[in-house]
């Protein structure tokens, strides 16, 4: 199929507008075609796609192709294109428009796994760490690096510190599977002698639900963590991830 | 005279590096210093800097040069330079020689150094000799009057005369058609700013300028049959509607514009399918903003341009987007493609092509050795385009298909070429004295060119070179 | 009235309008706010598409004004102020001091040599372009005067060696330096031309109408565009328009930055910078061409170096302009349409690597060049703004000089009896500068 000719009276271009309605004015007029975005993004070549395609196809009404290509799922959301690109189209924009327009439950298992893992309890965690076994891990860990580390007798790891100035979120896959890798970290706040908490509630970093393209599920996990670093006082949000 | 002591000066010039990067220049000056008569010869970087004329002149004094050769680039732009130096070194402007060893020698033989040398010695030795029989010369002041006749009654030649009548000169346009105008009697609109204006708003209102005007006087349906003579001094014959009419003209410019050229029968259907239109052909139908009864316009774009014999039709790409704008506004629900190879839209056009684009208009690009098919099935039309942006072959579905072609110069092109002595280029587009610094001018004094008949250009750009051309016209004339 | 026209700007569109308006009988003031006459034109090396000699065709023209009756050159001259009065204007400017009595300086050029201090230059310092202290702008400069630079007083440049003599007194006390080396090469050639405590001259003129001819500026891309700034070997086009001149700052021999070494790999990157970012949204229109020329003429230079062009669009707009791309390709020339983002620098060797999407093939490439030129577009000139300001005049959008009504009344302004030309109304070449200007002169005389 990828070799016939295409019929352009057949295409409906519904997509299109979806995105000449969501994202601003002329967005897609603007485009020079210059493959700017394709020669600089880490997803060029996978499944024969690249950003400059992705966006050919958009503008040309190809819905059904732009939108359930696998590739959509294979670019990372780094944003390289739309900072590369001359007129500033917005391509991850219509990444995430393209992934909406799967049903939830085809989106790919891993991310869709990830989300609702995150939704499950309020630790906002990719990993599904209830927000006790966080607290345990990193009082464990502090401890021990207390008692074995000489110099380091002082250093904190604060969960729930009220007034504390920065309020720190955590990728969850280190408390679960490599504890000692959040240390260096603790360490450099501890020598800027930075005020700083974890929450026990929206610790985790990472939002597979912004990835999922679920709307809702990335702003629950936002809005809890906002909710958190508000309750405990903190002054600035420090995005891990 | 005859027994005058003849001292040569020789001057040759590195040009930078464009002479010496090939030609040992040393070695031509050591040589020319060895020829008889040859009284000096020197080397200069830039022999047309200010410095080495300044040079050239205290050399020329001290060794009482009373022959100069310079051998450099080309007398058709630098030769008034140098004549005008050894004048103000008080030796007579008749006496130099210009040997062309840029031109001549090092630009053609850029890989043989040695051949180009013993060519530029060869050069400077004919040129030497020729210089021992040079004479004085005087040159003579003839009188211009100010009687400028106009070839063409577009929007150029209008505008060209309108500036010369302006300054009390008389402008006479000679217009083979029935009415002024020209090209754009034929055109809807006009792309201007952000908007369009009618082409018919601009002519007329220029038109009724032209013809009221107390120093401009209009012919019609006019040919000219006959142009003798020089600067200040034309007999010209025109003929109308079997009559014969003298006039004495001073000045003449030149602004017969251009015209499509037709595609061949049966490419792309065009002849052999009402349907298919040139760019010209749809403007007639967006004038009377009628389009008929359509649903898919197809735009192809270089037709039978950029290949190996015709270059860029200059114009087509803003042309084709203008136009698909106006098929858009007549009927909002028209699908319109423009099919194109590279999208020459430069500074304020990319603000058409940007509303073309929010206007719906879809832009498929084609590769250069890939030109769009038009099939015929059941009566229908569908064009066939791979889109390499896409890497896919597309199916367009057509009941307008535009041809955007590209141009040549006005059928009179031949006949004024022999009129006036001058040249064009295979297209019929007149040649210019210079493509860079003599855009306005032929190669002879007096006669000066604007407009689509040079090659095509925007309105604006037209307008611009009337204006210039008038002011080319006009210095004899001013200076009576 | 007084029946006299001023140009601003003496690049090539400034110098057609002063020469058709003068040849037409009228008088006319020429100003310019560098230290001679020529503009870009003269700091380029070819011509596209005939690849004539730049200087060689513009130089004859300078000489041209220099020596009309009717043109009075004011160079190193600034407008100031601007008046509208019956029938005309009333001019304020300011001539700054060149340190030189022009009446007296033959440009014999050797108080230059005797000059102990080169500096980088202004326009080739990149490409390791220096000058003295005392320069001439360029070897066919109009007019043939040296400049001194306004630093060699003070004792500013003591510590570079420009100050040769134990001075007892103050600088300011003095004002003499009756032993600076420049000083006493003019005494010995006669001349006595040197003036280092020269003052600005303020000016009057009335004239009748004005024709801004103020000129464009090549895009100085912002630092990181592809490598520019951060790696050695990534330079303008205008860098490399020098580095091929034979009147340049390695006289015309096509090295690199790095190491000095010529390069046998260069490519080009068209419509480097375009975009909303950097305030070149739009097509400049010359950058093909100009690409087209650098590349024929290093393949002139030297035959066996790669020379590859990325480009999206070719604009071959003008006259002779696609045979030239043809030649271009005839002469070996690689076209890719391609606008690749990363560059990556070999920390040993200097060598960039560049990636890219070709447009026509989808496939994602690396290559490696020696020399990296950036093809930035042509902006509007710095000086607009300031200019505007003092002419009453509106800019585009983009800075460039508004006309009242480009279809109806080309070239003339919201002011009546200013007009514009060349690269101050946008993007030009330079046979469309030459059209502006004779237009705009003949509506200036009027």
């Amino acid at each position: 199929m990828a070799n016939e000719a295409i019929n352009v009276s057949e295409l409906k271009g519904e997509f299109r507008e979806k995105v000449n309605k969501l994202l601003p004015e002329g967005n897609l007029n603007l485009c020079l075609t210059c493959g700017t975005c394709a020669s600089g993004c880490p997803a060029t070549g996978l499944e024969n796609m690249d950003p400059r395609k992705f966006v050919r196809m958009v503008v040309l009404g190809l819905d059904e192709e732009a939108t359930t290509s696998p590739w959509v799922w294979m670019c990372t959301m780094c944003q390289r294109c739309l900072h590369a690109c001359p007129m500033k189209v917005d391509i991850p924009g219509m990444i995430y428009l393209a992934r909406q327009t799967w049903p939830r439950e085809e989106r790919p298992k891993g991310i869709l796994g990830s989300c609702d893992m995150a939704l499950r309890n309020d630790s906002c965690s990719a990993m599904g760490a209830a927000p006790e076994d966080f607290q345990f891990v990193v009082e464990d860990v502090a401890e021990e690096v207390r008692e074995t580390q000489p110099g380091w007798e002082d250093l904190q790891a604060p969960i729930d510190k009220k007034g504390a100035y920065f309020f720190l979120n955590q990728n969850s896959r280190e408390p679960v599977t490599e504890p000692d890798e959040m240390v260096p970290l603790w360490k450099i706040l501890h020598i800027v002698g930075a005020d700083w908490t974890y929450g026990s509630a929206g610790w985790g970093g990472e939002n597979y639900c912004m990835f999922l393209s679920d709307d809702e599920g990335w702003e629950h996990i936002v809005a809890l963590s906002a909710k958190k670093a508000s309750e405990l006082g903190c002054k600035v949000f420090l995005n891990t991830e | 005279m005859n027994n005058e002591d003849i001292r040569v000066g020789v001057f040759v010039c590195d040009c930078g590096s464009n002479i010496a990067g090939v030609v040992n220049v040393p070695e031509v000056v050591e040589y020319a210093r060895g020829l008889k008569g040859v009284e000096f010869a020197d080397e200069g970087r830039w022999s047309c800097s200010v410095d080495a004329l300044a040079t050239m002149q205290e050399s020329i004094k001290e060794h009482k040069i009373n022959r100069v050769v310079v051998a450099a680039c080309t007398p058709r732009t630098h030769e008034p330079l140098f004549k005008a130096n050894i004048k103000e070194a008080g030796v007579n402007p008749y006496l130099l020689e210009f040997v062309s060893i840029r031109e001549q020698v090092s630009w053609v033989h850029m890989s043989e150094p040695e051949t180009a040398t013993q060519k530029a010695k060869d050069l400077v030795k004919m040129g030497i000799a020729k210089a021992m029989l040079l004479e004085e010369g005087e040159e003579i002041r003839l009188p211009v009057k100010t009687d400028c006749m106009i070839i063409g009654g577009g929007m150029a030649g209008m505008t060209a005369a309108s500036n010369v009548a302006d300054q009390g000169f008389n402008a006479y346009i000679i217009e083979k058609e029935q009415r002024l105008g020209g090209l754009l009697n034929g055109i809807s609109t006009i792309s201007h700013d952000h908007d369009e204006i009618l082409a018919a708003d601009i002519v007329k209102a220029k038109t009724d300028s032209v013809e009221s005007h107390p120093n401009i006087k209009v012919f019609t349906s006019t040919e000219i049959e006959a142009v003798e003579g020089y600067i200040g001094n034309y007999k010209v014959t025109l003929k109308a509607n079997g009559k014969s009419e003298n006039l004495d003209i001073s000045t003449v410019i030149v602004a017969t514009g251009m015209q499509e050229i037709e595609p061949e029968q049966g490419q792309f259907q065009y002849g052999s399918d009402p349907r298919v239109v040139t760019q010209l052909q749809l403007e007639k139908k967006l004038k009377a903003q009628d389009v008929g009864d359509i649903k898919d316009v197809v735009i192809i774009n270089c037709v039978n341009s950029k290949n190996a014999t015709r270059g860029c039709c200059a114009i087509g790409c803003p042309v084709s987007v203008k136009n698909a704008l106006t098929i858009k506004k007549i009927k909002k629900d028209i699908n319109v493609h423009i099919l194109y190879r590279d999208l020459s839209m430069v500074k304020d056009e990319q603000i058409h092509l940007q509303a073309a684009k929010a206007a719906g208009i879809k832009f498929v690009r084609f590769p250069d050795d890939r030109y769009p098919e038009v099939i015929k099935n059941n009566g229908n039309l569908m064009v066939n385009v791979y889109d390499f942006l896409l890497g896919r072959e597309l199916e367009i579905p057509s009941d307008l298909l535009v041809l955007t072609v590209g141009f040549k110069g006005s059928d009179t092109v031949e006949q004024v070429k022999g009129h006036l002595k001058v040249s064009s280029n295979p297209d019929g587009f007149f040649q210019e004295a210079h493509i860079k610094l003599g855009p306005l001018d032929f190669a002879s004094d007096g006669i000066s060119l604007c407009g689509c008949a040079k090659n095509p250009k925007s309105l604006k750009e037209t307008c611009e070179e009337g204006i210039g051309a008038a002011m080319r016209a006009s210095i004899p004339m001013k200076n009576g | 009235m007084n029946d006299s026209i001023l140009i601003i700007g003496g690049g090539i569109a400034g110098i057609n309008a002063a020469l058709n308006a003068a040849k037409y009988g009228t008088k006319v003031y020429l100003v310019d706010d560098t230290a001679s006459i020529g503009g870009m034109m003269a700091r380029l090396d070819k011509t596209f598409p005939t690849n004539d000699c730049s200087i060689c065709i513009e130089a004859p023209q300078m000489y041209e004004v220099d020596n009309h009756p009717n043109i009075e050159t004011l160079t190193n001259t600034e407008i100031r102020k601007v008046k509208k009065i019956d029938g005309g204007f009333n001019v304020k400017l300011v001539q700054k001091a060149r340190f030189i009595d022009p009446e007296k300086c033959t440009g014999c050029g050797a108080c230059v040599e005797a000059c102990p201090v080169s500096i980088p230059d202004e326009m080739d310092g990149k490409i390791s372009g220096m000058r003295k202290l005392v320069y001439m702008p360029f070897p066919q400069a109009v007019p043939n005067v040296v400049v001194i630079d306004p630093d060699c007083r003070y004792g500013n440049m003591r510590e570079k060696g420009a100050c040769v003599g134990g001075c007892v007194v103050d600088c300011s006390q003095c004002r003499e330096c009756p032993i600076a080396l420049c000083v006493l090469a003019c005494q010995k050639e006669g001349k006595d031309a040197v003036r280092l405590w020269q003052s600005n001259k303020n000016l009057k003129l009335e004239v009748k109408s004005i024709i801004v001819a103020a000129g464009i500026m090549d895009a100085k891309p912002p630092t990181g565009l592809h490598g520019y700034d951060v790696f050695d070997n990534v330079i303008t086009y205008v860098q490399f328009e020098r580095l091929m001149n034979a009147g340049g700052p390695t006289a015309g021999q096509i090295i690199r930055p790095s190491d000095k070494e010529h390069a046998h790999r260069i490519g080009w990157i068209q419509c480097a910078g375009r975009g909303l970012d950097h305030g070149v949204p739009y097509c400049s229109k010359v950058c093909c061409m100009v690409a087209a020329k650098q590349t024929i003429i290093t393949k002139e230079h030297d035959a066996s170096v790669d020379t590859t062009i990325y480009y999206n669009d070719l604009k071959a707009y003008g006259k002779g302009f696609w045979g030239f791309y043809q030649k271009a390709i005839e002469n070996g020339v690689r076209y890719v349409r391609a606008r690749p983002y990363d560059v990556v620098e070999d920390p040993g060797n200097k060598n960039l690597t560049i990636r890219y999407e070709n447009l026509e093939t989808g496939e994602l490439v690396k290559e490696e060049v020696d020399l990296l030129v950036l093809s930035t577009g042509l902006v509007p000139s710095d000086r607009n703004k300031r200019l505007a300001k003092v002419l009453k005049l509106e800019l585009d959008k983009f800075g460039y000089f508004k006309e009242k009504d480009p279809l109806i009344s080309p070239l003339e302004t919201g002011v009546d009896g200013i007009y514009l030309c060349g690269g101050a109304t946008g993007p030009i070449d330079i046979s469309e500068s030459v059209v502006q200007a004779t237009a705009a002169s003949m509506k200036a005389v009027l």
